[in-house]
């Protein structure tokens, strides 16, 4: 096995004459994704599952998925969308395949209704199409467009989303504050 | 309608975070997986090696015959991505087929596909192209997986520079392994089709790795590339068919700006 250093990458030639460019798998490489991401994943994770548990589980998902796809990032926006789009999209089939049983489900249910009256506990009980746009947009700061691109759906829907999901924030939390 | 005050929802959000050894946990579970990773590429090259040498007790003392090609999707499924093996089969490929005589080796460029989403090792909404390349010795000794890649190959893009432009700054990886002793490459760029409107051709050579000024020749005023003339490893250059339609020079001019390039108003690279 050769390695060069090639600009930023390393250039990694095995006997088998597979090689790739990048620095990917390193230990370096491993910190400084965990130590990055970890708490964003795990935030956008929950918006979907509304589990801690869960959560976690998504965000190793998505480490192990990047460590072993390995896809080349224009830069550090590029990677950071990467991530996103493939968390929502792990959060969104976990929740599809666990089958959860009604009791679990309800722990999750109790956790938030015991601040019923909070932002936190409004959003998670929005319908996840509106709670996940809206995180993205108030949370992570991502204009609509780059919504759009993350999620795969036209701006416009992105817009209608948040639109829609804001609407039914403002009707549960009247009074509260949250809004101007 | 009123507005959502985002230091509010922050707020609320920011008291939701993982258990505080998750990172800890997490940074140890993806050095096990690499690890495992690592021992399991391991375990594939014995395997690999095993069936090499199996083929040369096979082949031993007898006439080493012309073996037909893999097909592009047949190489693709043996690396384990059948996305790309259908890729391959699609309408979008274009199947080539072209063998050349480059120094003892026989390099047949075999097809290209480009595109989003072909692959199942790529991010899914950038464009690659896909080259697939076989090399073989002309002579018809197998290849071995232990000799390495036996020649380089790299896509060269007339108007820039080979220094510049190339396998590195353009390459998103590549696969190879070796059937019926030739060696069978899969190379990923990002997409060639952006540069459709300058000539994009395939090269091989040999040397050293990093197609330089003492292999390739670059005009300035044309843009053409040729190989040196005193250059006396091999050569073998391919034109690959891109869909001039599918040209777009800002995504060029973008694509080699983050690569770190700095480029005039021509489009041309500026070096220091």
């Amino acid at each position: 096995m050769i390695t060069k250093n090639i600009g930023f990458y390393n250039c990694v030639i095995s006997e088998r004459g597979l090689f790739h460019l990048n620095s990917y798998g390193t230990d370096e490489h491993i910190s400084r994704i965990v130590t990055e991401y970890s708490k964003m994943l795990f935030r956008i994770a929950f918006t979907v599952l509304h589990n801690g548990a869960d959560a976690e589980d998504a965000v190793q998902d998505v480490f192990i998925r990047l460590i072993d796809r390995q896809p080349v990032f224009r830069d550090s926006e590029h990677e950071k969308a990467w991530l996103i789009r493939v968390t929502v999209n792990t959060s969104r089939n976990i929740r599809k395949k666990n089958a959860r049983s009604e009791s679990e489900r309800e722990i999750g249910v109790q956790i938030a209704r015991s601040d019923a009256e909070s932002l936190l506990s409004a959003v998670l009980e929005l319908p996840e199409k509106y709670s996940t746009v809206l995180h993205l947009y108030y949370y992570e700061d991502l204009p609509i467009r780059d919504i759009a691109s993350i999620l795969r759906l036209p701006a416009a829907t992105v817009g209608t989303r948040l639109a829609r999901g804001r609407a039914v924030l403002k009707e549960k939390l009247k009074g509260d504050g949250y809004f101007d | 309608m009123g507005i959502l005050i985002r230091s509010q929802y922050r707020n609320e959000f920011d008291g939701l975070s993982p258990r505080r050894d998750f990172e800890e946990d997490t940074i140890r579970l993806l050095r096990v997986h690499q690890a495992e990773r690592n021992s399991m590429k391991n375990k594939k090259l014995i395997t690999v090696l095993v069936s090499v040498i199996l083929a040369v007790v096979l082949l031993a003392g007898t006439v080493y015959a012309a073996v037909k090609l893999l097909t592009p999707s047949q190489v693709a499924e043996n690396i384990g991505d059948p996305q790309l093996a259908a890729a391959f089969e699609s309408d979008d490929a274009f199947i080539i087929n072209d063998t050349k005589q480059a120094g003892d080796y026989n390099v047949t460029l075999m097809g290209i596909v480009s595109g989003k989403n072909i692959s199942g090792m790529d991010s899914i909404d950038t464009d690659y192209s896909y080259v697939c390349v076989a090399i073989e010795r002309i002579d018809g000794t197998p290849l071995d997986v232990l000799d390495g890649i036996p020649i380089n190959i790299t896509p060269l893009v007339s108007g820039y520079q080979p220094w510049c432009v190339n396998l590195f700054s353009l390459s998103n990886g590549a696969h190879g392994h070796v059937n019926d002793g030739i060696y069978y490459m899969l190379y990923g760029f990002e997409t060639l089709e952006m540069f459709a409107d300058h000539e994009v051709a395939l090269y091989a050579y040999s040397g050293r790795i990093a197609p330089g000024s003492d292999i390739f020749s670059f005009d300035e005023e044309s843009g053409a590339i040729d190989y040196q003339s005193d250059y006396t490893g091999v050569r073998a250059k391919f034109d690959l068919p891109l869909d001039a339609s599918k040209a777009d020079p800002e995504a060029a001019r973008q694509h080699l700006e983050a690569s770190g390039f700095v480029l005039d108003e021509n489009g041309r690279l500026i070096l220091e």
